[in-house]
């Protein structure tokens, strides 16, 4: 199938086109890898461990932006309704 | 001039900070450039910014190595109380409240951020296109894409709308742009530079890297943005490279972290520990544009000629990578994206977001559905290791490879193409990003008018030798 790239509102009609679409081209992809040949890897440091030092400090700028990114806002308390993001 | 002596200007005080931003700022207000749809916000406070490092150079006070010089930041790297909004309606109105490492160190030394770039929804797009806030022109032709998914950075690089532009790369980001645009596009050794602060794609893969007009400038920046960061725990200490003083910093393992430059011509390097002097060129005779193939072919047996390398035909296996980065990129973009839920910034991802971020994010959800535990991803790790093997059987044979950045040229900006033929855009830059090794895409000459773009790939660590083998080109 072929499309053009632009950004465009998606519909849900549209989103179950691209669940069957992404599955298929996925299965397509893993089918080829099955067929290499390898040990799945590891990559472990020598050294290189981080110095644990003061931590990073926010200031009250970034307490101002945080509160000021988030769609709901009580006093001092952003309101992460429980469940919320479901909707 | 490059960046170095533009640098040196101001310190000078025969350029100064403030007539560096206007000239810009005048250029990136005219119409013609407003079309391009590179900028997405720009910074107010650039004047003030670079009114007193004016002041500084005139007290005769100490400034940094980049005074003065202006840049401008992918939408996806944090820049404290700037919109970071990834070019999408998800993050729309998000203000970062604290800055990217790689800020930081381009702000310890003075360089003055211009804006926020246009690019790819959540850097998910290899054309430019994708962007919420509608897609980024091509400076050199404003009917073509510019590339993606850094196609802002690019773009503006190429409309010399800043002096450096500052990108990230997953498996081709800043490449790409960089070849359809015709400048240079860096992409670091995964580790090499902080990924603090930047809003991932794809942890695994991720790397922040620069655009500029030459690798001399992109050594430049890179020098000072590469390095340990307690905020990012790929990056590692003894891996440092201090590049302007041509040695390494710490104590290599393994014969990593070296400065290499040896292959042939003269190097100014103290260590030489390269001494082959053969060039692998890849065969992607199956997969791309025989005119891009033939100029990259043409291209490189003009410099080996000249510099006195060898060339060696080896074999890369593309077509294995282009399949295990998209199955690693799905899995790690849907994971990383469960934050975005609209509680706490922003609105929830999968009612925001455009076709192709929730193609990555409905794909990635169904590969790691428990019931195919074992599969996809784990398949992909496997892969990974091969590729990473076939890297490291080549660099015992070559000092470096180079292959076309991009298989095709510049399609016009909404033609419709296949999701596959999409996705093979990144064939010839997804090796490199999943072996973690640098690589960089350097502008080489025209076909049909349109920009094309040769990659060179290096083991991990020796941008050193990148750099040169790019200069020579």
């Amino acid at each position: 199938m072929t499309q053009n790239s632009l950004w465009h509102e998606v519909s849900e009609k549209e989103k179950e086109e691209i669940r069957k679409e992404s599955k298929k081209l996925l299965n397509e992809f893993a089918s080829k890898l099955e067929k290499v040949k390898a040990k799945e890897s590891h990559f472990q440091r020598e050294d290189g461990q981080r110095e644990e030092g003061d931590g990073w400090k926010t200031d009250e700028e970034f307490r101002t932006h945080m509160l000021n990114n988030a769609p709901f806002v009580e006093d001092d308390s952003i309101v992460a309704e429980k469940g919320g993001w479901k909707k | 001039m490059n960046l170095k002596s533009k640098a040196k200007q101001i310190s000078a005080g025969k350029l100064s900070a403030v007539e560096n931003v206007l000239a810009f700022s005048k250029k990136i207000a005219t119409p013609k450039t407003k079309d391009l749809n590179i900028f997405l916000k720009l910074n107010e406070n650039a004047i003030s910014q670079a009114k007193a490092i004016d002041k500084r150079i005139k007290e005769k006070g100490d400034v940094g190595r980049l005074a003065g010089l202006c840049f401008a930041v992918k939408s996806n790297i944090s820049v404290k109380g700037l919109e970071t909004n990834c070019a999408s309606k998800v993050l729309e109105g998000y203000i970062s409240p604290y800055n990217a490492t790689v800020i930081n160190k381009l702000i310890a030394e003075d360089a003055i951020i211009l804006g926020m770039l246009n690019m790819d929804e959540f850097a998910s797009g290899a054309s430019g296109e994708t962007s919420a806030f509608g897609p980024t022109k091509n400076p050199r032709n404003p009917e073509l894409i510019p590339g993606g998914s850094s196609s802002g950075s690019a773009a503006a690089v190429a409309a010399e709308l800043c002096d450096f532009a500052i990108g990230s790369d997953t498996g081709g980001s800043i490449r790409n742009p960089a070849s359809h645009c015709g400048v240079v596009g860096l992409k670091p050794t995964y580790g090499a530079v902080s990924r603090y602060g930047l809003i991932d794609l794809s942890m695994s893969l991720d790397c922040v890297g620069t655009l500029t007009k030459s690798p001399e400038d992109a050594k430049l920046i890179f020098n000072i943005i590469q390095g340990q960061d307690n905020f990012d725990q790929t990056t590692n200490s003894n891996q440092t490279l201090d590049l302007i003083n041509q040695r390494t910093i710490g104590s290599p393992t393994s014969g990593r972290g070296r400065a290499t430059a040896s292959l042939g011509g003269e190097s100014n390097s103290k260590e030489k520990i390269t001494k082959r002097g053969i060039i692998g060129l890849v065969d992607v005779s199956k997969f791309c544009d025989k005119e891009i193939a033939d100029l990259i072919k043409t291209k490189t047996e003009e410099i080996a000629k000249k510099k006195g390398w060898k060339i060696k035909k080896v074999n890369l296996p593309l077509d294995i990578s282009i399949q295990t980065y998209y199955i690693l990129v799905y899995t790690e973009f849907f994971s990383t994206t469960r934050k975005f839920e609209g509680r706490r910034f922003g609105k929830k991802i999968e009612s925001s977001a455009g076709p192709e971020v929730l193609r990555r994010i409905i794909g990635g959800s169904e590969i790691t559905k428990a019931e195919h535990d074992g599969r996809y991803y784990k398949e992909a790790l496997r892969a990974r290791a091969f590729i990473k093997e076939q890297f490291n059987k080549l660099f015992k044979e070559v000092d470096a490879i180079i292959l076309p950045t991009v298989p095709k040229t510049a399609h016009k900006i909404g033609e419709a193409i296949s999701i596959k033929d999409m996705y093979n855009y990144d064939i010839t830059t997804t090796p490199a990003s999943i072996a973690g090794i640098p690589a960089i895409s350097v502008p080489i000459g025209k076909i049909n008018e349109k920009e094309v773009g040769l990659q060179i790939n290096t083991p991990h660590f020796q941008e050193e030798l990148m750099f040169k083998l790019a200069s020579d080109f």
